[in-house]
């Protein structure tokens, strides 16, 4: 551990600032609490939000995974637990029945987390109603009197153009029957899981300097409409090459040799679980 | 300010069960003491500090209540360099164990509740009690007094109620009264003596119930 950093790089200052907006944003869920983001030695955009989510959250007994795309080897999430190896001495781990702390960009694990786990997620984008309003101001304000019509909007013109809503990654959510959220760039597939779950979600987001929280067994509804309801995307009969998992969230590749396509989980933890056996059928 | 290393871990600690306490409104969690030390005020519990000094510093406000405030807030301030202000202008109301019911509910009725624009803004009410305990016993012991009374909480972080048993109720009925519009509103934490915590954010239904101890059992 380098002891030329205070524990878990942050002055306690800065840690005490982030614990209380953390505080908030758990106590308005949905709603994006403003914090003094730190400069840190990773670049806006990289996850700096989720990360100092994470240094005022960690101590000595935690053990942390970090996952990227669903990965725990990406540049990212190895970059990312690095540095906070470097300045707490944690264990990481990949594993994440073993984790007490999971810091992710764009997925949320396959397998369910536990009562006792934190999730962070990292947000480039935390405001729902920026495509349609780019005044910070006034993007408050619409929060403020609920007027989500700027968001529904959004996906009309989706339905309008193309017969069906079109949001890859990010489907804006209502949680608790009051806030519109953004959820982080995670698949459709996950949205779902932020529902009554049983776990606390942190999301951080660096360049933004916003934190907002979805606590346990609170409702997150994705936006939709009665004639087009809200889906998850489906991989239809495929499994992945390497596990067989179906009903998982997969990748698909394309065998350049071969010109075949192919499909593989996106959580690679998971994938490797199923395989040494350790992870149940879905 | 923190001391040292060892005060350093006591707060993250601290800070874990408290935002435990806040994800799950009405389950009990608990913090460690700050050590004595000879400057504290005796009113001004170890564990009750530990939450002040988990929150409170220079970048923020404060306001103790309580019938006699003068060393407790002078005390607080000279540790968190934090700066003293009216219940009504305060980010965080420190009321002592001690306070009676009035202070209680005065420190509860007139504690900022933030606006629709910027609802963070509302305060936070650290309230001091003797005695908190959950229910049912994680244990299986159940050694509540009589004096107990039995607080239900629903909502956000509660899968279908969330109960616990607290000696003083002055502070519910204060934050009934206050009738907030969501997002608006105070967040309540309550400390006892032991270290035990419990959260009440704004987003939570709190109900006191008509059970006393003896008829829950």
């Amino acid at each position: 551990m380098q002891r030329r950093y205070n524990f878990a790089f942050f002055d306690e200052a800065s840690k005490r600032e982030i614990r209380r907006a953390i505080l908030k944003g758990v106590s308005i869920p949905g709603y994006q609490v403003p914090f003094a983001s730190r400069e840190m030695p990773i670049g806006r955009g990289w996850g700096t939000g989720g990360l100092q989510i994470t240094l005022s959250l960690i101590g000595r007994s935690d053990v942390l995974k970090v996952i990227d795309q669903g990965s725990d080897d990406s540049v990212n999430a190895v970059n990312i637990k690095k540095l906070v190896v470097d300045t707490t001495d944690v264990e990481v781990t990949d594993d994440v029945g073993a984790a007490s702390i999971i810091q992710s960009r764009h997925r949320i694990p396959e397998q369910p987390l536990r009562t006792d786990q934190v999730l962070v997620l990292q947000v480039p984008t935390p405001e729902p109603l920026r495509s349609f309003e780019a005044s910070e101001a006034k993007t408050r304000v619409l929060h403020a009197e609920a007027d989500y019509t700027g968001a529904w909007l959004e996906l009309f013109d989706q339905i309008v153009r193309y017969d069906a809503t079109t949001t890859g990654a990010d489907h804006p959510v209502l949680v608790n029957g009051r806030y519109v959220m953004a959820p982080s760039p995670i698949p459709r597939f996950d949205n779902l899981k932020l529902n009554q779950a049983e776990h606390l979600t942190l999301l951080g987001a660096g360049r933004e300097k916003k934190i907002y929280a979805v606590p346990p067994h609170t409702d997150v509804k994705p936006l939709d409409f009665e004639d087009y309801p809200f889906a998850v995307e489906h991989f239809g009969e495929a499994r992945c090459r390497l596990c067989g998992a179906r009903d998982v969230y997969l990748d698909e590749l394309v065998d350049e040799a071969t010109g075949e396509t192919y499909y593989q989980c996106n959580d690679t933890a998971y994938c490797a679980g199923r395989r040494k056996g350790g992870v149940h059928e879905r | 300010m923190v001391k040292d290393e060892e005060e350093l871990h006591r707060l993250q600690r601290a800070f874990r069960e408290v935002l435990g306490a806040y994800a799950r409104p009405g389950t009990v969690h608990r913090v460690e003491a700050t050590p004595q030390d000879a400057a504290r005020p005796a009113e001004v519990g170890g564990h009750l500090e530990t939450v002040a000094r988990m929150l409170v510093d220079q970048a923020v406000t404060f306001c103790v209540v309580d019938g006699a405030p003068e060393a407790a807030a002078s005390y607080l301030a000279d540790e968190t360099h934090a700066r003293r202000r009216g219940v009504s202008d305060a980010d965080y109301v420190i009321v002592l164990p001690r306070a009676d019911a009035d202070d209680v509910a005065r420190a509860v009725r007139e504690a900022r509740p933030g606006t629709l624009v910027s609802p963070e803004t509302g305060a936070t009410v650290l309230v001091g009690c003797s005695r908190l305990a959950a229910w049912p016993a994680p244990d299986g012991k159940d050694d509540l007094g009589a004096d107990l009374r039995m607080v239900e909480v629903r909502g956000p972080g509660v899968r279908d109620v969330n109960r616990f048993f607290v000696d003083r109720e002055d502070w519910a009925a204060a934050r009934a009264a206050r009738r907030d519009e969501f997002p608006c509103g105070i967040e309540i934490v309550l400390v006892d003596g032991a270290g035990r915590v419990v959260a009440v954010p704004r987003s939570s239904a709190v109900t006191v119930a008509l059970a006393s101890v003896q008829e829950v059992r």
